[in-house]
């Protein structure tokens, strides 16, 4: 930063996109396309681009939570983001029973189950001040164990088949020659993102959940009741996860515990690929996006490799070790 | 500051002691496990209660050196998982020894020199980075060996159950364990620990090399972990992932429970111990109460959150105090 040397144009935008975290991981995602097109052939086609990003939806909605919560600071983490989906994984299925008709009362249900789940979290870290990853990790054992005895291993009913079509579908649009198909998952993320993106930028939300992550005694000066947005934040996490689950439910059809298990460490890697920090109060939903997808392409990749599990999960875990490596490094002496 | 409320010395520091809570729950659980639990006093009884909270308390002491140094350590449970199914895979009946001790270096270099280094000298986040090595040490485990399985030769792990010329193996253990805590104990490197702990910043300006200190108290609380694994080794006798998982989550809620505060510098080891002995023993009552095992999992993480809770009650009480 020393030297006043006028430089070339393109080494300016060369910084710039170094130093934004969502550039490197939109440009992580296309090496990693590229690589899978190297491995198979066909990987990048437009269909199979497609199936990537509709499997790595779910995943995104949780990031979405996990976002929320790390971005509200004082070392905020959900662990417990697997029990809510899978809350909304059997609630969804009990409740549905393979009816359309029950499908809205279903939904609303996982929703507030999933927020309650959440709100947990949220007092035991706000009020008790235990360590979040502690608080979340206990609790989503807890609530797993309680579905366990609740259900005692027979999970009743299934999506209905308009859950079916939204989790599974795809929207075709003709294009000349061309038939474009579009799962209708892929299209309710753009949205969501959209919203998001809006929500978090322009509107008093995103101001007070950064400020809240930024600089937890100044907002409170400011007189924000910062603990109350911590607590929502995490009530949102739990009520995400959920809905990422009802409709994992329509993706998958038929309802089972183990479904979330591997979503859990996914997602917290998700958020820190995006270079959301963990000191909160930074950080964007657009760079979870990117690591949702580059997580389901890394599996993807991996899966068409035929890697056993256990050595995927070292790979998983590498992956996340070698990021903190590059993002949260501080050498001392 | 809440000088001036009355009551003799002796109950006030009793009263701002950090294992005194831990030691008044440990008092009324004894008296629960006393009537649940048929003859509790008898040498049978003790040698059980003994063998179930060895890997426990070992673990939770492994765990209490890392807590008070200001780091901690969420692969704990995975290690011991790694442990079991790396030496007991490659386990015949003349190479026990040997593959003790490549375990032990195995531990040394995960728990101790990975995570050490990691934490202390490139200053990771402590939580999330445990988070990903345990991921690692849980994926090389299910690589190995993905169903559970392996060979433990019985005439090594009988030990454990019938002792060694009488004398009860978890004891032998539990006394080279405070042998070797006392030692380190006794060390400048444990006092740089709590300093470390307590006020990085100042022990820095006061020339302790945090970076070294932090990786040496990874490395102290490997020693125990190597203890635990032995244990847990011995007395499921197998390789399995699952073996470990539930110490990591415990021995967290054990040290917290002991008195020792997550953000470093506070508390004994002996808390630690205690707070290990309050687990096993809820962990008993649950044992000995026929619960249906549908609600144990249930049941055991209501007890680490609760205890968990309890624990958060003093500091948030003292933390009253300090604004008033």
């Amino acid at each position: 930063m020393g030297e006043v040397t006028v430089k070339a144009p393109a080494w300016r935008i060369l910084k710039a996109i170094a130093n934004d975290k969502v550039t490197i991981a939109f440009l992580m995602v296309a090496v990693l396309f590229v690589v899978g097109e190297i491995v198979v052939p066909g990987f990048i086609s437009f269909s199979h681009v497609m199936t990537v990003l509709q499997a790595a939806f779910f995943l995104g909605l949780m990031s979405l939570g996990q976002t929320i919560v790390v971005i509200s600071g004082k070392e905020g983490l959900d662990l417990s983001v697997g029990s809510s989906m899978t809350v909304g994984v059997l609630l969804g299925a009990a409740l549905i029973r393979g009816q359309d008709l029950n499908l809205i009362q279903a939904v609303a249900a996982v929703l507030v189950a999933g927020f309650l789940v959440g709100l947990v979290n949220g007092l035991g870290v706000a009020y008790l001040e235990i360590a979040p990853l502690i608080m979340t990790l206990s609790w989503g054992i807890v609530v797993e164990g309680a579905m366990l005895f609740i259900t005692r291993g027979h999970y009743p009913g299934k999506a209905s088949p308009l859950l079916e079509k939204i989790g599974q579908g795809s929207l075709s649009i003709e294009l000349g020659p061309v038939l474009l198909q579009i799962p209708w998952v892929v299209i309710i993320w753009i949205l969501i993102i959209t919203a998001v993106q809006v929500m978090l930028s322009r509107t008093s939300v995103g101001y007070v959940l950064y400020g809240v992550g930024a600089n937890d005694r100044a907002a409170e000066l400011l007189g924000i009741r910062t603990r109350r947005v911590r607590i929502i934040a995490y009530g949102v996490s739990g009520m995400l996860s959920a809905l990422s689950g009802i409709l994992l439910l329509g993706y998958v059809q038929n309802p089972d515990i183990a479904l979330s298990g591997r979503y859990v460490l996914l997602c917290v890697i998700a958020v820190i690929i995006g270079g959301i920090s963990f000191g909160g109060g930074g950080g964007s939903y657009l760079g979870a996006v990117a690591g949702a997808i580059f997580l389901q392409t890394l599996l993807s990749i991996l899966v068409t490799l035929q890697i056993k599990d256990g050595l995927r999960q070292m790979i998983t875990g590498l992956v996340l070790l070698m990021l903190l490596f590059a993002y949260t490094r501080r050498t001392r002496r | 500051m809440g000088s001036a409320r009355g009551g003799s010395t002796f109950f006030r520091s009793l009263g701002r002691s950090t294992t005194f809570p831990a030691l008044l729950i440990l008092a009324v659980l004894l008296t629960a496990n006393m009537v649940l639990q048929p003859r509790f006093f008898s040498v049978r009884g003790f040698n059980m209660n003994l063998m179930m909270f060895t890997p426990l308390i070992l673990a939770s002491m492994a765990q209490g050196v890392i807590v008070i140094s200001g780091s901690i350590d969420m692969s704990l449970g995975s290690a011991i998982s790694m442990f079991t199914i790396f030496t007991s895979y490659f386990m015949t009946d003349s190479n026990v020894g040997w593959m003790l001790a490549a375990g032990f270096v195995l531990i040394f270099a995960t728990t101790g020199l990975l995570n050490g280094v990691a934490i202390g000298k490139f200053g990771l986040p402590a939580f999330i980075t445990t988070y990903a090595t345990s991921a690692i040490y849980l994926g090389l485990a299910k690589y190995i060996l993905p169903q559970a399985g392996g060979y433990v030769p019985e005439s090594f792990y009988k030990v454990y159950r019938i002792g060694l010329r009488g004398v009860p193996f978890p004891l032998l253990v539990l006394l080279l364990a405070f042998l070797i805590y006392w030692g380190m104990s006794r060390t400048a490197v444990f006092r740089f620990i709590y300093a470390i702990g307590s006020n990085e910043e100042g022990a820095y300006a006061s020339g302790i090399k945090v970076a070294r200190i932090r990786v040496l108290a990874h490395l102290f609380a490997a020693v125990f972990l190597c203890l635990a694994c032995l244990c847990v080794l011995m007395t499921v006798a197998s390789g399995d992932w699952r073996n470990g998982q539930e110490y990591t989550l415990n021995s967290v809620a054990t040290v917290v429970i002991g008195g020792i505060a997550l953000t470093g510098g506070k508390g004994t080891i002996l808390g630690a111990i205690f707070g290990a002995l309050i687990l096993g023993l809820l962990n008993n009552i649950i044992f000995y109460s026929q619960l249906s095992s549908y609600y144990q999992i249930f049941v055991k993480g209501m007890i680490v959150l609760t205890s968990l809770s309890f624990a958060a009650i003093p500091l948030l009480m003292r933390k009253r105090h300090a604004v008033l």
